[in-house]
């Protein structure tokens, strides 16, 4: 039952995973950086962001999870504290008079915008930014990425505008508090910006995985650290509630120069139908059984037929860590850039399927037992 | 046979590759270790929670909110049928309906108990960003978040005219009437230009739409219409959406993406959503992962004290709760109500 449902809802989803999340820029409260530095032939193409450091935490903010009231209490304080501090920075986004919308945040006082590529689409289109008192602005798309889904933009209504510091991942790692604001829905007057709390559940180079859970209107949206800084841009969904991917930031930061130029390249990487962002479908469906999960279904073009997984196979392990659901772990699966394992019992034999992304079919072919 | 192995041999010194673990579910938001943490407010409040059945199905929590076997919940999950209240000490004891306030879908019980523990409420603002536990029978709550924004209205579901507009122009410009709307007995026509509503004037569909969004189904509107070098006037009764929709079948409805969609429009990703989820005084929006049987419960704080109560899931980010002082003002009523009645 669990499976079909799954597999009815994922198939509905697939036109709007991409569609969904909205534009985000990052307003930067701390850094005196010149935004826009002239350049002797023609427009000003905007510097690079200052990343803002990580500030000092307290001790539950590295602890597997809070054990005492006092604990969460240190959460709530600081999540209250980032919330009003960049809500004023995070804008809904809209282009050819609402057709598409979705969220930004404002990341320098000049009015530099980080989003989603497909909020934005291509680069010199018109855009207009809301901010949650109301105030609306009108911009250009600069930049997009389609491959990362990072899309840059900028105001060019005359400042200031209220910006967000932006951050990058050196101190990052998996359960790292993280906050997700924007428009889950599209914008709405009286529903200023909405906050979701969760932990960084997944990372790899190209995506990262939360359980902030977001929605279409949220893409582009920012997700911040709990130095308020931000650290992601929300780009796609899968069907489970802990299935929400972010841009990482380092994906703006790494090809800064080719989004200020306004170049557009890259392919979505959900084109490929995808389940998640990073997003490739794995082509496989699975149910929960006992000790792991069982592989119903494969298709012929998913990770999951190159991995040489089978239905019937039960998969215990990914990478030496046990598989918690079907969706996890497809998406792990989906998502992995790197040389992976999975352990699987099938019948009665246990084996390990070795396979490294871009090699071609299969795996390294080891040898056979 | 390639691409797979027998079981890795122990030697294999290979640094593991790059980043492919997952935070195991425990430590997730709302995972068992992070939940856990809240058990010191769980021990006392799970005892001013009852767990309310149908002929044995469950179907939603109770708000104790007075010792004599007062409890406040969710009034349109309990269907018809035998109804019964399981206690946090294991006593199921019979449940009645005393009276409903149906504006915001809360219903006051009497359940056979007595000595109950009431629900403390907090009457206090709540700031986006608090934690926020929906507490069960259980020793730890069902499930945590945080509050998302500012109490708001939720408006009821839209109603339609029953129209789809042109094209990408911004002009009211109607395309096509949706079989049985109160357009197509209204006599509008395709290319109509529609402008205004009850004397107001409005230059583009979204106005319009904005416009409509205000109005329930049943009330009928005033319509200018240019039609050709003519305008004409004419009177329109709103349907309700998910009516229109049905009644159209294949055509796309007019709002669509970027809008608030319906309830189906929020849903498609397998959340079950309450079936009663929009159309409320106020609410508080947080983001805790609620099934539609965990409404009717308290909503609290970090202090053990009642913010809200559970009113409804409402889609993939969304769970509503009424804030205390509405709750606390509603019960008053339904308890004038009810003494009344007797």
């Amino acid at each position: 039952m669990r499976t079909l449902r799954e597999r009815v809802v994922s198939a509905a989803f697939r036109p709007f995973a991409w569609a969904l999340l909205l534009a985000f820029p990052v307003a930067v409260i701390a850094a005196e950086t010149p935004v826009v530095a002239a350049s002797p032939a023609g427009p000003a193409i905007p510097v690079p962001p200052k990343v803002a450091p990580g500030q000092r935490l307290a001790a539950v903010f590295r602890k597997p999870a809070p054990t005492t009231i006092t604990e969460l209490r240190t959460i709530e304080t600081r999540v209250k504290l980032i919330v009003a501090q960049v809500s004023p920075a995070v804008v809904a986004v809209t282009l050819r008079g609402g057709a598409i919308s979705g969220s930004a945040v404002v990341i320098s006082a000049d009015g530099l915008v980080l989003s989603a590529a497909h909020v934005g689409g291509t680069p010199d289109r018109d855009v207009v930014f809301t901010f949650p008192d109301g105030r609306t602005a009108k911009g250009k798309t600069l930049g997009t990425d389609h491959g990362m889904d990072a899309g840059l933009m900028q105001i060019t209504d005359a400042g200031p505008w209220p910006f967000a510091p932006v951050g990058d991942l050196t101190g990052a790692r998996l359960s790292d508090w993280v906050v997700a604001l924007g428009h889950p829905g599209g914008f709405e007057a009286q529903r200023p910006v909405v906050a979701r709390l969760g932990r960084i559940i997944m990372m790899t180079p190209k995506t990262m995985q939360t359980d902030c859970i977001i929605l279409s209107g949220d893409s582009g949206g920012p997700l911040f650290d709990m130095s308020g800084r931000v650290i992601g841009i929300h780009s796609s969904i899968s069907t489970e509630a802990e299935q929400n991917f972010h841009v990482p930031i380092t994906a703006f930061l790494a090809t800064w120069t080719r989004l200020a130029r306004s170049e557009n390249w890259g392919t979505p990487a959900i084109a490929a139908g995808g389940r998640g962002r990073g997003g490739r479908d794995a082509g496989a469906t699975g149910s929960v059984v006992p000790g792991g999960v069982r592989i119903d279904t494969v298709n012929q073009t998913g990770r999951a037929q190159r991995v040489m997984l089978q239905p019937g196979d039960v998969v215990l392990k990914f990478n030496g860590q046990g598989v918690a659901s079907p969706a996890d772990f497809l998406a792990q699966l989906a998502a992995t850039e790197e040389k992976l394992t999975v352990t699987i019992k099938r019948g009665d034999r246990e084996l390990d399927l070795q396979y490294t992304p871009n090699s071609g079919r299969g795996g390294r072919g080891g040898a056979a037992p | 046979m390639p691409g797979w192995t027998a079981p890795a041999q122990p030697a294999e010194k290979e640094p593991p590759p790059l980043i492919v673990s997952a935070l195991t579910g425990d430590y997730r938001k709302n995972g068992a270790a992070v939940r856990n943490a809240f058990k010191f407010i769980s021990a006392a409040a799970r005892h001013s929670v009852v767990q309310l059945s149908v002929d044995g199905k469950a179907v939603a929590l109770g708000t104790v909110v007075e010792a004599a076997g007062l409890v406040a919940t969710k009034a349109s999950e309990l269907v018809p049928g035998k109804l019964t209240a399981r206690l946090a000490d294991e006593r199921v004891v019979d449940a009645r309906i005393l009276a409903v306030d149906e504006d915001n879908d809360l219903a006051l019980l009497k359940i056979e108990a007595k000595g109950l523990t009431a629900v403390l409420w907090n009457d206090g603002e709540t700031a986006p960003g608090e934690w926020v536990a929906t507490q069960g029978l259980a020793t730890v709550p069902e499930a945590v978040g945080i509050i998302s924004g500012i109490p708001r209205k939720i408006l009821p579901p839209r109603a339609l005219i029953g129209v789809n507009f042109a094209g990408d122009g911004e002009l009211p410009r109607v395309l096509a009437l949706a079989a049985g709307s109160g357009a197509e007995q209204a006599g509008i026509k395709p290319g109509d230009v529609i402008l205004s509503v009850d004397e107001k004037a409005v230059q583009t569909k979204t106005e319009l739409t904005t416009l409509l969004r205000e109005f329930r189904a049943g009330r009928v509107i005033k319509l200018q219409l240019q039609r050709g070098a003519d305008v004409i006037e004419t009177s329109v009764a709103l349907t309700a959406e998910a009516v229109v929709n049905a009644a159209q079948a294949q055509t796309a409805a007019p709002g669509g993406r970027g809008g608030r969609g319906g309830a189906n429009g929020r849903n498609f990703t397998g959340t079950r959503v309450s079936k009663r989820a929009e159309d409320f005084d106020l609410v508080l929006q947080h983001d805790t992962v609620l099934e539609p049987w965990e409404c009717g419960g308290p909503l609290l704080d970090l202090y053990g004290r009642a913010v809200g109560l559970n009113i409804a899931r409402a889609g993939r980010v969304a769970s509503y709760a009424l804030p205390s002082v509405l709750v606390q003002k509603i019960i008053a009523d339904l308890k004038t109500r009810a003494a009344r009645a007797e």
